[in-house]
């Protein structure tokens, strides 16, 4: 007997993923989903964001295993919650709404920057419930990352190039990596940052602070 | 390292939530993939043929229809399909943007008996 179906084998996902939506909007809040590979230098960038950033921020530091990450963001006074995955690739929505209810009133009229499993694969195939996806890649990783990885790049609202302060070291084609990106992905932006040094922050933080306003004002 | 068990893991859990009460084995499961979703099939297989182990659907065929991603050059103007190494354009090689894009993984139909 054949059984048509024809159905999305994310769709358990996704209904919490719309749930955790449903919840951040109540909560007058933005999430920001923020994928990248080991070394990319996410935990830096976000604590870069926040500290340049005049809005309220809480963190969901997303990991294999540890609390190097979640330390590192609460050294700066920041609220954050660490979530291990035990082996898994990429964080889900059940993970989050999980993470939501530890949070719970500090992430209200704020940005919740959730920083996902260092990855450039998994991560991108799963529906947290954030309002829009950010890819962060950085220079030492090499220009061949929209190539190699297009699935995060086509989906992400935002690229964000970090490490730009290396320039100068590492062998990076611009060119190729902006075409690769505006291939994949022609009505996304790209930012070009240092995390360490701060360069380029502001330019991201005042698109950040739109998306922000945009939001609450719908 | 766990690449593609939680995708298996989520068409095993649909197969089992569509088996009719009075079915107790799958014998074919059609799989739609895009070419962005970041899996594949042979991964999938492996992973399916663990967690399958006493259900159901142990001894199921799975097939794969890969679904291929859409660009249009942005030089010569022509329609193109990704190719496994490849988003540039096949015909002038110059780069396209993307316009229609496959990264689902679909449960089309299955077989039961």
């Amino acid at each position: 007997m054949e059984i048509k179906v024809i159905k999305d084998v994310l769709e358990a996902n996704n209904y919490i993923a719309c749930k955790v939506k449903e919840e951040i909007a109540k909560r007058q809040a933005m999430m920001i989903n923020i994928i990248g590979s080991p070394g990319a230098g996410k935990t830096s960038f976000i604590v870069k964001t926040i500290q340049y950033l005049d809005i309220k921020s809480v963190v969901i530091e997303g990991d294999v295993t540890s609390d190097i990450d979640s330390r590192k963001v609460a050294e700066f006074g920041i609220p954050v919650v660490q979530v291990n995955t035990g082996g898994g690739c990429h964080l889900n929505a059940n993970i989050i709404d999980l993470a939501l209810q530890e949070l719970s009133s500090s992430a209200e009229n704020a940005i919740i920057f959730v920083e996902n499993v260092g990855n450039l694969i998994c991560p991108a195939s799963f529906d947290i419930g954030e309002d829009f996806k950010v890819a962060v890649s950085s220079l030492p990783e090499g220009h061949d990352k929209p190539y190699k990885y297009p699935a995060v790049f086509e989906k992400a609202r935002a690229t964000v190039l970090n490490k730009i302060d290396l320039k100068r070291h590492v062998e990076f084609d611009r060119d190729s990596f902006y075409e690769g990106v505006k291939t994949l992905n022609p009505d996304g932006y790209i930012f070009e940052v240092s995390s360490l040094l701060g360069d380029g922050i502001k330019e991201w933080i005042q698109w950040l602070k739109q998306q922000f306003m945009r939001k609450l004002n719908h | 390292m766990l690449h593609g068990l939680s995708i298996t893991s989520a068409i095993l859990d649909t197969v089992l939530s569509e088996l009719p009460a009075d079915c107790n084995k799958v014998t074919r499961i059609d799989i739609t993939l895009g070419d962005l979703s970041g899996f594949v099939g042979e991964h999938v297989k492996y992973y399916f043929e663990l967690l399958s182990r006493d259900t159901p659907a142990s001894d199921a065929i799975l097939t794969f229809d890969y679904k291929r991603s859409k660009f249009r050059c942005t030089n010569c103007g022509k329609l193109y399909e990704r190719s496994d190494f490849s988003i540039r354009c096949p015909y002038c090689k110059s780069m396209g943007t993307l316009i229609e894009s496959c990264n689902s993984v679909y449960i089309n139909r299955i077989e039961v008996e």
